[in-house]
């Protein structure tokens, strides 16, 4: 009777626990990603097939997941994390949460500027932060420069998405390098006045309120305007001829560009294996498939970029700084935006 | 052999105790910790908005749900007009929607995707215009939502309350001349007044847990602050002390529920049933209107949005990810049913048994998960757990990887300390009901506890044990924020997808996992909705 007491509380639930937790496969990676894993589903794909390596994902937001591997220190199962923005890649650095990557290839593969200088973390795509807007009631000439968008002729007309996401958070981050904090406040206080509703949404809501006429103007990464340009509903493609793109800041020091990129925890168990699923990221194939599929820019001149990408004028002029700053300045942005009642 | 199981059983109650009551423990004894540069930020400039907004949230979505509920409750329980038996039922659909799916349906509806958009700009033009008419997603668009998702709690407690008490009273009532509004006000009122408070003291719980829909709706509350203090601003005790400012209001809300409820009861005084005489309203046509239009709010308006939705996008529906998530929803909600409905059946069957102290409060102790926030407890178990393991690991140099963090043990116990509430309230009373001569005939015949429990508690309470099995699955079916943080590796549930979903803008998606998570729901909405219903004189 005793047996049977212990089988029904604590064996069964036990196997039935067990039952669910998948076994463990000798060649493996852990991939924590906050990439939507459709975009990565196909690279990845590519990747087993070939390296006969077995790729577990976990999908979150980025912040989510550093704070879970600070969280499970040594012990936790994450080997890499592939996401976007240096500024998030920075703050893994500075939290002491990834390592060095020794690898020849890889330093060939990917450009100076987008890696960190010691090794941690390496950009795998670009993206374009720029402005974008109604071109029947903006004059192109008005906007040449994020700065424009604080203007007061802009009162009303301007709609860009929450503080609290860290595209904006890197943008204002590059206006505190360049302009200095004060200017960056002031900027921040007069894009918030400028404001024709509150936050909300993402790039691709801004970009739809720009169609509809809620506002005029907005900031968006280029690739969402791809995604419609090349979407197969026909309202879609109708509102991409509807707005316009505006590479900001190229009289002087260029539009600000991010990336998105992947760096190795520090206590990863499949090192070998995660060195080997970013040097295939960055590998041409991967870069032609990724940079034609969601509409970035390859991090290499020499990849093809796709015909629509193309259309919008390629290359540009790309702001030069050294994106470690951004990370570093990153806490400070978010700050500002608080303060200017940026929600 | 019975003294053993005893000590087992005791020691394991133990456990569980300490299990619940560390991440509790370890929220507020982090309230003394120093404070934090970000902490006096989050002062400056955040905490006003986290508490005004919850509070007022709080207060207009109690009064809504209170009036929604009671007025609705009233109508279809004394007025006769047409369609009054369809109402009753239909009224209480809303509660088979997630609140956070609703929040996604409602934003979307004038969005490119939604029905209303396309419907005024395929006939009229007037899409562009339907899309800058209103914005729901602000703090009146999140109380609006949160009232329509959870006035049927109030609703259906209220409905024995008015349907089955009280005939004769009110009968009497009206033997003395009192009018209509007075039989309202004096008799109606004062009756419900117990499910009144239960069910807006839960509506309550259920508004400050809310992170899904607030974060979407881009209203700060103290749901979304401990999110963002732990997450994004990286700073745990700023994050703790967010946490026990909600827990100290919920736990005074479950005081106030105790005290108010009190030892009262309001027992119908006879148990002879009369024939069901119902009122005729001076017009129908209002009654009719006016259930008309929270059915449609509350219910048809949503399946509208999620069929335009399915068929927006239907070549983009990938089955088999679907089935996977269905899947993977299903059987995480079933086995952690199962688990917690084991412990449970436990924990009361010795609080019965053995009426020691320790078995008793900790019956009480459980009752109180479900008012501890998903996140909050996400936020208070992932800490101190992590601690564990690194203590383990330094001190024992074992074991190679984490024995709860990331696992779907950890998962689990979160759902027990949150969920446990559901079924200790169910079988409690169950057993309550469970007559003690049964137990000492049992011993009579020389039947071991063990034995009493198998062959004569079980039987009786298999339906009660099924019933608080089907809410368990549902209440885990839907989970979001605790499942979204403690997730393991590969493992996603239908929840989560549709909140990666909404997060990218992808509403038209959403429809088809939509869909089939309210299915899910609806099941034990109708199995619950029929056993009041039983009650309920017609």
């Amino acid at each position: 009777m005793f047996k049977k007491y212990i089988y029904s509380y604590i064996v069964l639930p036990a196997v039935l626990i067990t039952g669910c937790m998948s076994s463990a496969v000798a060649e493996e990676v852990n991939l924590y990603t906050a990439r939507k894993e459709h975009l990565m589903r196909p690279l990845i794909d590519i990747f087993q097939n070939e390296t006969g390596i077995k790729v577990n994902i976990l999908t979150a937001k980025t912040k989510v997941l550093i704070k879970k591997i600070l969280d499970e220190g040594e012990n936790s199962p994450a080997d890499l994390l592939i996401t976007v923005d240096a500024g998030n890649l920075n703050d893994a650095k500075l939290k002491n949460i990834s390592q060095t990557i020794n690898s020849k290839l890889l330093n060939q593969l990917v450009p100076e500027n987008l890696r960190d200088v010691d090794g941690h973390w390496y950009g795998l795509s670009i993206r374009s932060r720029v402005i974008m807007y109604n071109p029947t009631a903006v004059n192109p000439e008005e906007i040449m420069k994020y700065e424009n968008l604080a203007d007061d002729r802009l009162a009303g007309r301007v709609c860009i998405r929450s503080s609290s996401n860290i595209y904006n958070q890197s943008l204002l981050a590059s206006l505190i390098y360049h302009n200095g904090e004060e200017a960056a406040l002031n900027w921040a206080k007069g894009v918030v006045k400028n404001f024709s509703r509150e936050p909300k949404g993402n790039d691709r809501g801004q970009m739809t309120a720009v169609v509809l006429g809620k506002c005029d103007v907005t900031i968006a990464n280029t690739y969402y305007l791809g995604k419609w340009i090349s979407s197969k509903k026909e309202s879609e493609k109708e509102y991409a001829k509807q707005i316009k793109v505006l590479f900001p800041n190229q009289d002087d020091r260029g539009s600000h560009i991010n990336i998105s990129g992947a760096f190795i925890t520090k206590n990863a168990k499949n090192k070998t294996n995660a060195i080997k699923l970013i040097e295939f990221l960055a590998s041409d194939r991967a870069q032609e498939i990724y940079a034609r599929q969601n509409h970035e820019y390859p991090i290499r001149q020499d990849i093809e970029v796709s015909e629509i990408v193309k259309s919008w004028g390629y290359p540009f002029k790309m702001d030069k700084m050294n994106l470690t700053n951004l990370g570093k300045l990153n806490e400070r942005a978010g700050r500002i935006f608080d303060i200017a009642g940026w929600k | 052999m019975s003294h053993k199981v005893d000590t087992l059983n005791n020691s394991l109650t133990l456990l569980f105790v300490l299990i619940f009551l560390v991440p509790i423990i370890f929220i507020f004894v982090n309230i003394f910790s120093d404070s934090s540069d970000i902490w006096l930020h989050i002062q400056t400039y955040l905490l006003e908005d986290y508490v005004l907004n919850s509070l007022i949230i709080v207060f207009f979505v109690a009064i809504f749900s209170v009036v929604i509920g009671t007025s609705l409750a009233w109508i279809v329980s004394m007025y006769e007009f047409p369609g009054a038996n369809i109402f009753r039922w239909l009224l209480i659909l809303p509660m088979a929607i997630p609140t956070y799916v609703n929040g996604y349906i409602y934003s979307g509806l004038n969005e490119t995707s939604g029905i209303l958009f396309n419907f005024m700009d395929y006939y009229f033009g007037l899409g562009p215009y339907m899309y800058n008419l209103y914005d729901l997603q602000n703090i009146y668009g999140a109380i609006f939502v949160m009232t329509i998702s959870l006035y049927p709690y109030v609703y259906l407690l209220c409905l024995p309350a008015f349907s089955n008490h009280s005939y004769s009273v009110f009968e009497v009532g009206k033997s003395l001349g009192l009018n209509r509004y007075q039989r309202l006000t004096m008799i109606g009122l004062p009756i419900v007044r117990p499910a009144v408070v239960a069910g807006v003291s839960f509506v309550i719980m259920e508004t400050l847990a809310e992170y899904a829909t607030m974060e979407y709706f881009g209203v700060s509350t103290f749901a979304t602050g401990i999110f963002r203090a732990w997450f994004v601003l990286g700073d745990e005790v700023s994050s703790f002390r967010l946490s026990s400012m909600l827990l100290t209001l919920v736990f005074f809300l479950v005081y106030f529920e105790e005290i108010s409820r009190g030892k009262r009861k309001f027992n119908n005084p006879t148990s002879k049933i009369y024939e069901r005489k119902k009122e005729v309203p001076k017009s129908k046509t209002q009654l009719v209107a006016l259930c008309c239009i929270v059915v449609f709010f509350g219910s048809i308006l949503q399946f509208l949005q999620i069929f335009y939705w399915i068929s927006y996008s239907l070549d983009k529906v990938n089955i088999l990810f679907i089935l996977e998530l269905i899947s993977s929803s299903a059987s995480i909600a079933f086995i952690g049913a199962v688990i917690i409905v084991l412990f449970t059946l436990n924990i009361a069957f010795l609080s019965r048994m053995t009426k020691n102290l320790l078995t008793r409060l900790s019956v009480k102790i459980f009752s109180l998960g479900y008012a501890i926030p998903g996140v909050v407890l996400a936020v208070g178990v992932i800490t101190p757990t992590a601690y564990m393991e690194n203590v383990l690991h330094n001190v024992l140099n074992y074991p190679p990887e984490n024995v709860l963090s990331g696992t779907f043990i950890l998962l689990l116990i979160s759902y027990l300390v949150r969920f446990s509430t559901i079924s200790i309230k169910t079988i409690d009373s169950g057993l309550n009901k469970i007559s003690r001569s049964y137990d000492l005939l049992a011993s009579s015949f020389g039947y071991s506890k063990l034995q009493t429990l198998i062959k004569i508690h079980l039987p009786i309470l298999l339906p009660t044990i099924t019933s608080a099995t089907i809410l368990l699955f549902v209440d885990i079916v839907k989970e979001l924020p605790m499942t979204l943080i403690l997730r393991p590796f590969n493992f996603n549930t239908l929840p989560i997808h549709l909140y990666e979903l909404a997060e990218a803008e992808n509403l038209s998606s959403i429809g088809m996992p939509g869909l089939i998570l309210i299915i899910i729901c609806l099941i034990p909405v109708i199995i619950l909705s029929k056993g009041i219903m039983k009650n309920v004189r017609h």
